[in-house]
């Protein structure tokens, strides 16, 4: 075969007017000589320009093999969709969400508190709550001190904020240390929440249960 | 439609491992896919990119084509699905140079992503490729410019072209080589190393 004849087929096998046999022969031939390449490329230039086609970079055709004999493509160069790609870190995502999130498990942390000490209703968990928090605002006497020097119930009504005394009994006694151990749970798990938010928390159990015993004539 | 002899000769040759037989694919079909491109990207340089990738996709996927459709039409799908997917993605991540960028503090990969670009040099390359070949067929004795322009611009075979010619389909076939090789030699007076990258670009 003539390379006229040969360069022929090429420009019919573009057109797809060649046989399959002849397909098949000229087909090895392009992929092994490189001068019929240069022609296979100039042939498909010109029906590009003819039809005006946008022209491709010189070496498209090459950028691509390579790429897929390197298993790599341009798009794995590129940034990927957040969902394609590694986590980022919560901050980079929103910056809104670091706040409102540790105010929400704060809040949840919290009420799964009050939810779990509410549902214990057995061992008066709530009663002893009270105990502990009322531990803190006793007002011993010290030894010496006068009673007037104290004042009176009337006058402590009048001058102090209420105060409550609690006389520790035994029940109190043995339930303390499961008291401080709530507090301490939820002083725990309440990381994100400021003293005062705690501090309304453990004031919220004791007005609803409503357990506070105030001794006739202190507070109201 | 099935596909064509020529296009089913090279995809049997690719599936069997051979990447020139697809490389020859994708010669043949790389302007018509990036013009394709370009109707869902901005710029060329971009088209090109989106190509590159429906081809190594096409190319991955090359072992689910059985030659029920065209061979193009099955790259076309991809094609669209591609560069759908590009513009999503770059959408919600566009690309950014940061300061440190700047200061030549670019990646490998950056490197070579940007050297893959199109560059100034290269659009003057393809626009003087493009007045050669039309300086070419301008000049191209009437017969071989008609059969040319109807099969490459009107898309008609050669038994439509003689029939429209009133001439033998052989003679069209002739008509349309000696059109292509003429304007072919024209293009190596110009580049005489050929228009493959290694050979322009040295």
């Amino acid at each position: 075969m003539s390379y006229i004849e040969r360069d022929s087929q090429l420009s019919a096998m573009l057109d797809d007017e060649l046989s399959r046999s002849q397909c098949e022969l000229l087909e090895r031939r392009l992929c092994s000589d490189a001068k019929l390449k240069h022609q296979w490329i100039s042939y498909s230039l010109i029906g590009a320009v003819i039809r005006n086609e946008p022209i491709v970079s010189m070496g498209f055709a090459h950028a691509v093999v390579a790429a897929i004999a390197a298993n790599t493509t341009t798009q794995d160069l590129l940034p990927q969709p957040l969902s394609n790609s590694l986590p980022l870190p919560l901050i980079a995502r929103k910056h809104w969400v670091l706040p409102f999130g540790s105010v929400a498990v704060a809040a949840s942390v919290i009420v799964l508190a009050i939810f779990y000490f509410n549902l214990s209703p057995s061992d008066k968990i709530s009663q002893n709550l009270i105990d502990t928090i009322a531990l803190s605002e006793v007002v011993i006497p010290e030894a010496g001190m006068s009673e007037s020097s104290i004042g009176t119930a009337e006058n402590l009504q009048s001058h102090v904020a209420p105060v409550q005394v609690v006389s520790l009994n035994n029940s109190s006694l043995n339930s303390l240390a499961s008291n401080v151990q709530m507090v301490n749970f939820i002083v725990a798990h309440s990381e994100f929440s400021g003293p005062l938010s705690r501090q309304n928390v453990l004031s919220y159990l004791t007005s609803s249960e409503s357990l506070v015993e105030v001794p006739e004539g202190i507070g109201r | 439609m099935t596909s064509s002899i020529s296009d089913l000769t090279l995809v049997k040759q690719a599936q069997s491992g051979d990447s020139r037989a697809f490389d020859a694919l994708v010669i043949k079909y790389q302007h018509r896919i990036v013009q394709l491109v370009l109707r869902y990207v901005r710029n060329q340089a971009e088209a090109e990119d989106v190509a590159q990738d429906c081809f190594i996709k096409a190319y991955r996927a090359l072992a689910t084509f059985r030659g029920d459709s065209a061979f193009y039409t099955w790259l076309y799908r991809i094609a669209i699905n591609t560069a759908k997917n590009s513009l999503s993605a770059r959408s919600r991540s566009p690309i950014r140079f940061g300061i440190d960028d700047a200061k030549g503090d670019f990646s490998v990969e950056m490197q070579e992503y940007m050297k893959d670009n199109v560059t100034p040099e290269s659009l003057v390359l393809t626009n003087e490729i493009s007045v050669i070949i039309n300086a070419a067929i301008a000049q191209l004795p009437e017969d071989l410019r008609v059969a040319i322009i109807f099969r490459e611009l009107e898309g008609l075979s050669y038994e439509e072209i003689a029939h429209a010619m009133e001439c033998p389909v052989g003679t069209v076939r002739s008509r349309i080589f000696r059109a292509r090789e003429d304007i072919h030699l024209r293009l190596l007076d110009v580049f005489p190393g050929g228009l493959g990258r290694d050979r322009v670009f040295e």
